[in-house]
């Protein structure tokens, strides 16, 4: 094998250095300045991606600014969690999670239509996961967290506890069932 | 070679006992052997927090096991959770490396304040003992590192007393090291040596310091809210009476996100001056690094919200934190573009701390890849608090970080210890690390994905591929340990054998290079030439021919010896102690006050234990200010106009600026959210302006007393203390009489308002204490004749602290009295 003929390496000089670390610190700052106005001119023009809805508008008996008494549940909705319908056709659900299971233990929500739902902690922080989704909001104690989300398709979603809530942790697994419209009526 | 070295030295003292070896490591003030203390408990450290991962995983390898179940596995979760961070990540490369090499970089002696050092590195052993000392009494916490509110105050937890006030000593120790390093580097270079001359270790050590003293108050200000809620039931996040358990994530991740950074940069230090030394080139882009380093500093204080995206803040919250987030990525990604480029072009060679190197670039690049991943809001939601998070934490922490804590062992072993690591073993070590940490962890990335949550003990068969993956992980987690058992074994064998490291085995060119190996008490037997054109100064004064100037070792005086820094710290252990599982009165926020002897043994003893521990910690304290620094009379050098206590104060005070405006801040969102509403009855204004009378006049009295020992007026000097520590009291009677006419007036634990109070404005009476203790400190040393023209003992910096104190005083008037 003859050895490949060596071109004469460059030197690696010290002010040819000095470029390139000049170029270098002009590209790096180009990129964090370049990051920055991507992300702005993203979020004014309403191109970022989000959880839409902040609590729909709804108003909620006993709580204020999104914020209610945990000691005191039975003055408000979520006495009774579970799915209700207004008068004016939306979809509300009331949710409450407590060490260590969620109420109600198996929502029942139509397919297809927006449904707002709202969840508070009776005792300490919880997680609601729903898999296969990206809907993962933080049950605080005091405070309702609210959103408004549509599931397309009929099934039987987990529904699991994320934030580390004591030793029953991992038992927190409650399901939501999605149901076709049309047979919502037979199952209530 | 014209640059000559200091001649090895062949002393070879005879082996003492242990005992020796141990009360040695007790009194000494050299900061190489602080250093070789710390590197010694974080690597002790590792080992037990490996060990424990060991057992969780083997508790997962296999649906539905039994090892660990419940609450033992969430101590031991805990556990090693809390023990890697803040007694192996944070400390080996901060205390460790920095303790040992900072001083040696810079050319000096030892770090601006030696006493106080082996003060903080007690402090730190003590507060990993304290944790411990939960095994007999209840259990180890079990609420997870993050100790979320309200799990933490659940009745059904263990040990979380206990590991708040661990976290808070350990704190204490952290800002006192932090505030000392950036002293020693402001006061004490070698001559010649400026800022941007310094080798980027120390700039990289400069820039943890001060991470550390801007953000650490907000760990702080999180367990002591969450231990007074638990001793006390002054709660500022307690739903119950209108406070936010969000603000509790707030506080905490305030530091705990930072403190990712804390965990990085001294190994980003260490990677630079590996790469450097090993590619024989100098770094590329040495400005550029130290810039990314600042950089990192400034916006790593604000990222911390992308860990409680899922709470539901506000979309701008959310979105101006994911920006953040994403240009935090830019200086840390120039960094290990910059390490890419130093070792391009290089002759490598290629021995087991480049292996460690070129490990860490490429699993960094990876974790820190996934980690801008999960600072996409969307994608967030659907991975937090899944195993993805865990393997990303892992892959920067774990297989990212530690790997330079192993490229710094490996590449400075010979200079610590003047031996030589095996080559082979650290082949096998640094293999079994990388393959292991690999099939570890990348299984979880998937098993996040396939939306298995953190923090279970056990989970069901037949969810799709999860008992598979964990199978995988566990496995991967045996190859870690028997890496580990490699590591163990040429660590031990490191130490024995004949000392054949040169001085300079590897051929770097920074000053550490210069002392021998070990290097001796005095570090240098040679003073260095005034001149430093580059950060490799031995480069340049081989070309220039310019040499070392010899000293005579004899000529060199050194710190004596003295046991009180370490009795000190040793008080505060027991203090901790009775704090932890005790209390001044037999007082619980559910049952109220009640009489001594109802209460348990265990809390009689640690009550007694804080008794003790009170008169203990003053004569311990006294006895260190009263023990002269040095034997003889030195003079001091330093680089600025001011000394190194003042130098020093100055730097920790950041901290008690951060600590206050922490709780300041919570409190004033509260009150503006109208959620802390002062009660009818409150305390009244006259009282505060009296105080504030009081306190604005003990400043410029202890100003003139300062001024009166600088014109060698001694009396009037003396007296001045006097009247300050006077001032100072008849405050602390007023405080108190408020105290106890509010406490009784209303219930604390019912009102946002009244907590917040004494919560913060108790906080400011400690410091009051504290500051009045620090003032008396050098009334003693005047009085037992230890001040002078020369010597100033502790007052610049006693004096500093007295206005701080007093400065935070009229904003709490402003805040708690006036508005």
């Amino acid at each position: 094998m003859a050895p490949r003929p060596s071109a004469p390496a460059p030197r690696l000089e010290h002010h040819s250095l000095e470029r390139y670390e000049a170029i270098w610190f002009g590209i790096a700052t180009l990129m964090a300045v370049l990051l920055f106005v991507a992300a702005i001119a993203s979020f004014i023009s309403g191109t970022y991606t989000a959880i839409e809805g902040t609590g729909g508008g709804h108003h909620i008996t006993g709580v204020e600014s999104g914020r209610l008494d945990p000691r005191n549940l039975a003055a408000t909705p979520f006495a009774e969690p579970g799915l209700r319908e207004n008068p004016d056709g939306t979809l509300e659900a009331f949710v409450v999670a407590r060490a260590f299971a969620f109420q109600p233990a198996t929502l029942r929500v139509p397919a297809g239509r927006p449904v707002t739902i709202h969840l508070t902690s009776a005792d300490v922080m919880h997680g609601y996961q729903v898999t296969g989704t990206n809907i993962n909001a933080t049950a605080i104690p005091g405070q309702v967290t609210s959103f408004t989300t549509t599931f397309r398709r009929p099934g039987t979603l987990s529904l699991v506890c994320n934030e580390y809530c004591g030793t029953g942790h991992h038992n927190m697994v409650n399901t939501i069932v999605v149901e076709a419209p049309g047979t919502q009526n037979q199952t209530e | 070679m014209t640059v000559q070295h200091a001649p090895q030295t062949t002393t070879t003292s005879a082996r003492r006992g242990a005992w020796e070896v141990i009360k040695d490591y007790m009194m000494t003030t050299d900061h190489k052997k602080i250093g070789l203390l710390y590197i010694f408990v974080s690597l002790l450290a590792f080992a037990i927090g490996g060990l424990m991962a060991v057992g969780i995983r083997l508790q997962l390898a296999l649906p539905d096991q039994t090892l660990l179940v419940g609450n033992t596995y969430n101590e031991v979760l805990t556990g090693h959770a809390a023990i890697m961070i803040f007694f192996f990540l944070i400390p080996i490369g901060l205390f460790g490396f920095g303790n040992y090499f900072l001083p040696l970089q810079l050319g000096v002696r030892d770090v601006a304040l030696p006493r106080l050092n082996n003060f903080a590195v007690w402090l730190f052993i003590f507060s990993l003992i304290l944790i411990l000392t939960g095994l007999w009494n209840g259990g180890l916490p079990g609420v997870g590192w993050t100790f979320y509110y309200p799990l933490s105050v659940d009745g059904n937890q263990t040990g979380v007393s206990v590991f708040m006030v661990a976290l808070i000593l350990n704190g204490l120790g952290s800002l006192l090291g932090s505030a000392n390093f950036a002293a020693t580097i402001v006061n004490l270079r070698a001559p010649g040596m400026s800022l941007w001359k310094m080798p980027i270790f120390v700039w990289s050590i400069f820039a943890t310091s001060i991470l550390q003293l801007v953000s650490l108050s907000g760990l702080t200000a999180a367990s002591l809210a969450t231990y007074l809620e638990l001793k006390l039931g002054l709660s500022m996040f307690n739903p119950g009476i209108g406070g936010t358990p969000i603000l509790f994530t707030q506080f905490f991740w305030f530091y705990s996100h930072p403190a990712v950074y804390v965990m990085l940069l001294p190994y980003l230090g260490i990677a630079a001056e590996v790469a450097s030394t090993m590619a024989r080139k100098p770094l590329f882009g040495y400005r550029v690094m130290v810039y990314s380093l600042l950089g990192i500093v400034l916006v790593s204080l604000l990222v911390w919200v992308h860990h409680i995206f899922a709470v539901g803040l506000p979309e701008g919250w959310q979105i101006a934190f994911a920006i953040a987030t994403l240009i935090v990525a830019v200086p840390t990604g120039v960094k290990i573009f910059n390490l890419i480029g130093t070792l391009w072009g290089g002759r490598i060679i290629m021995k087991t701390p480049t292996y460690w190197l070129v490990g860490f670039i490429f699993n960094f690049l990876i974790g820190g890849i996934t980690g801008v991943s999960l600072g996409m809001i969307p994608f967030d939601y659907q991975v937090t608090n899944s195993y993805y998070i865990v393997a990303h934490f892992h892959n920067v922490m774990m297989f990212g970080t530690a790997f330079l804590a192993m490229g710094g062992l490996y590449y400075w072993w010979p200079k610590m210890t003047g031996r030589f690591l095996s080559e082979r073993l650290g082949m096998w070590h640094f293999w079994l690390f990388m393959v292991g940490s690999w099939m570890t962890f990348l299984p979880q990335y998937i098993l996040g994905l396939l939306g298995m949550p953190r923090r279970y003990y056990t989970y069901p068969a037949g969810n799709f591929a999860w008992t598979e993956l964990n199978f995988i992980s566990t496995m991967g987690a045996l190859i870690l340990l028997a890496g580990g058992i490699v590591m163990v074994i040429n660590f031990y064998q490191g130490l024995r054998g004949p000392k054949t490291a040169s001085n300079n085995p590897w051929g770097g060119y920074t000053l550490e290079w210069t002392a021998s190996s070990p290097p001796a008490a005095y570090n240098f037997a040679h003073e260095f030439p005034r001149t430093f054109p580059t950060e490799r100064p031995l480069y340049d004064w081989e070309k220039s021919g310019q040499t070392l100037t010899p000293v005579d070792p004899k000529s060199i005086h050194l710190p004596q010896d003295t046991i009180w820094p370490f009795m000190t710290a040793l008080s505060l252990l027991f203090m901790g102690y009775g704090l932890s599982f005790g209390w001044f009165t037999n007082y619980t926020p559910a049952g109220g006050l009640r009489a001594f002897s109802e209460a348990g043994l265990s809390f009689q003893i640690a009550t007694v234990i804080l008794y003790l521990s009170i008169p203990f910690f003053f004569y311990s304290l006294f006895k260190w200010a009263g023990t002269r620094e040095y034997a003889v009379p030195v003079e001091h050098h330093h680089l600025t106009k001011y000394d190194n206590g003042f130098m020093g104060m100055a730097w920790f005070i950041i901290s008690e600026v951060g600590l206050f405006g922490v709780l300041i801040a919570g409190y004033v969102y509260l009150r503006l959210i109208g959620a802390a509403e002062p009660p009818a009855l409150r305390p009244n204004i006259w009282l505060a302006a009296l105080n504030t009378l009081i306190l604005v006049t003990s400043s410029f009295v202890i100003h003139k007393a300062e001024q009166d020992h600088h014109k060698g007026r001694y009396t009037w000097f003396r007296l001045g203390l006097l009247i300050t520590l006077i001032l100072g009291a008849v405050f602390m009677v007023f405080q108190v009489y408020e105290f106890v006419l509010f406490g009784v007036e209303s219930d604390w634990k019912q009102n946002l308002w009244q907590a917040c109070f004494f919560i913060i404005v108790g906080l400011h009476g400690l410091h009051i204490l504290i500051g009045g203790t620090g003032i008396a400190l050098p009334y003693y040393q005047a009085l037992t004749g230890k001040m002078d023209k020369y010597n100033h003992g502790s007052l610049t910096a006693a004096s500093l602290y007295w206005h701080l104190v007093d400065v935070v005083w009229l904003l709490i008037v402003a805040i708690f009295y006036a508005w």
